[in-house]
């Protein structure tokens, strides 16, 4: 599987990209992610939450590839539900893990 | 609802008259008038009397009719890390400070930016009724944003890499609050260039909360948005810069500041809300040249022309060009036609590209 994620807007607007394949990834981190994704796109999101009303709002655009299928999200961070809040929070915290190794 | 900014003054006409008013009819005003007619008669004395080194005097005479400060109400909760709002209350208004830094920065930085609108511009609260400001801290792990979420101010911890606590600038407290402030006074749509707009307005109330606090004439200061909140290990002096709209970070990890500083480079995109975060940074660079030009502290002239335009005319769907406008008027208002204020406000922004018919 893999994901392409990025975080842009909030009160910084400063984009935090990350690629991540989940071969990368320890079996226990591999799982972790799978379940995450599971648990929130499961419910299906709202059809269109890609522009917020809430001031400085977080907007995540997120691609999974898997077996050859692609699914495609744009979502502001209000209109995420937890599942979803936490998913990208697991994503924020590799790319900045990455940030770390880079540096 | 909107209100006239002349109120019983026609400062729509041509040739506003509001900078022949002698003081004792703001006097009167301000001891009989409505709310809102004592709060505009208290910002033009308060201003031209600051202006003529009269201050001492003006609030002895203030005493008696000036409008009585509203009291801070302050709670500041702690979201331990979840996503939950608005989490545990910690502080409230008057408790002694508690050992959670971030608590007590969200405390004393909502209460320097309190004080900030209420002392220079007469505001109580971001209602103006007296709302109860409300902060949540430690919200989600490692949370890197801040935001308003239409009733309250969220602030995360920061990353710890790329980002530092979201307490941590005045400035960025300052931010968020002008956000609710804008909600109640004008209702900005956040989208596009009204959306940018907001942002815009944030950024300025939020730089000029930081040198009322830190007493900087518009000469003196950075005119750095979030300086503080970016580690060490990122190039950059802060998250947006007034002064130099595209300046403000170039680093490997997190890429260049794209705000443009004219017309010319406006971008137009789909993205950040229709590009809410970057092209704030034409209006931003069009207040900055205001304040340098007009000089001394830049919440007193170039501030209260902003200020008013905000609380008495911008409207939901206004843009730049609107608010160019808006501004120039004000200033008329406030200052006379041809004053050299509204002459600076026309300058102002045509540096950015924007012309005032």
């Amino acid at each position: 599987m893999k994901i392409s994620y990025t975080r842009s807007g909030g009160v910084t607007n400063i984009r935090i990209h990350l690629d991540l394949d989940s071969k990368d990834l320890s079996a226990q981190e591999a799982k972790d992610l799978e379940n995450l994704i599971q648990r929130s796109l499961s419910g299906g999101v709202p059809d269109d939450a890609s522009v917020s009303p809430i001031p400085d709002d977080l907007i995540h655009d997120l691609e999974i590839t898997e077996n050859g299928v692609t699914r495609k999200l744009r979502i502001a961070d209000s209109a995420a539900g937890h599942g979803l809040q936490e998913l990208f929070d697991f994503l924020y915290s590799k790319a900045v893990q990455r940030v770390r190794k880079s540096n | 609802m909107k209100y006239d900014l002349s109120y019983n003054f026609n400062v729509k006409t041509a040739t506003p008259c509001c900078a022949i008013i002698p003081p004792y009819i703001f006097q009167h005003i301000a001891l009989f008038g409505s709310d809102r007619q004592r709060r505009f008669a208290f910002l033009n004395l308060n201003g031209s009397s600051e202006l003529r080194g009269e201050r001492k005097a003006f609030l002895n005479l203030s005493a008696g009719f000036a409008i009585a400060p509203g009291a801070r109400k302050r709670s500041i909760y702690d979201a331990r890390n979840g996503m939950v709002l608005p989490g545990k209350l910690v502080r409230s208004e008057g408790a002694s400070p508690v050992k959670d830094v971030s608590v007590n920065e969200a405390y004393a930085g909502t209460g320097r930016v309190f004080d900030f609108f209420s002392k220079a511009f007469g505001r109580n609260s971001i209602d103006d009724k007296g709302m109860q400001m409300d902060s949540t801290v430690h919200y989600r792990r490692k949370f890197s944003n801040a935001f308003w979420n239409g009733q309250q101010m969220v602030f995360g911890d920061g990353d710890g890499e790329i980002f530092q606590r979201f307490t941590g600038p005045l400035d960025i407290i300052a931010h968020e609050l002008t956000h609710g402030v804008t909600q109640f006074e004008a209702g900005l749509q956040y989208v596009g260039d009204s959306g940018a707009l907001n942002e815009h307005l944030s950024d300025v109330f939020g730089a000029l909360a930081k040198q009322y606090r830190m007493k900087q004439k518009a000469s003196n200061a950075d005119w750095v948005i979030g300086a503080g909140l970016l580690t060490e290990k990122i190039n950059g002096v802060g998250i947006r810069s007034m002064k130099n709209p595209g300046t403000a970070y170039d680093d490997p990890v997190i890429g260049k500041d794209m705000q443009p500083a004219h017309m010319d480079n406006y971008v137009r995109t789909t993205e950040d809300n229709g590009g809410v975060h970057i092209n704030s940074g034409i209006p931003n660079k069009a207040f900055y040249n205001l304040a340098v030009s007009l000089g001394g502290h830049a919440w007193i002239q170039a501030g209260k022309i902003w200020y008013t335009a905000l609380v008495e005319r911008v409207r939901s769907d206004t843009g730049f060009q609107g608010f160019a406008q808006i501004t120039f008027e004000v200033a008329g208002a406030l200052y006379g036609a041809k004053s050299k204020e509204q002459k600076a406000v026309t300058k102002a922004w045509a540096e950015v590209g924007i012309g005032i018919e």
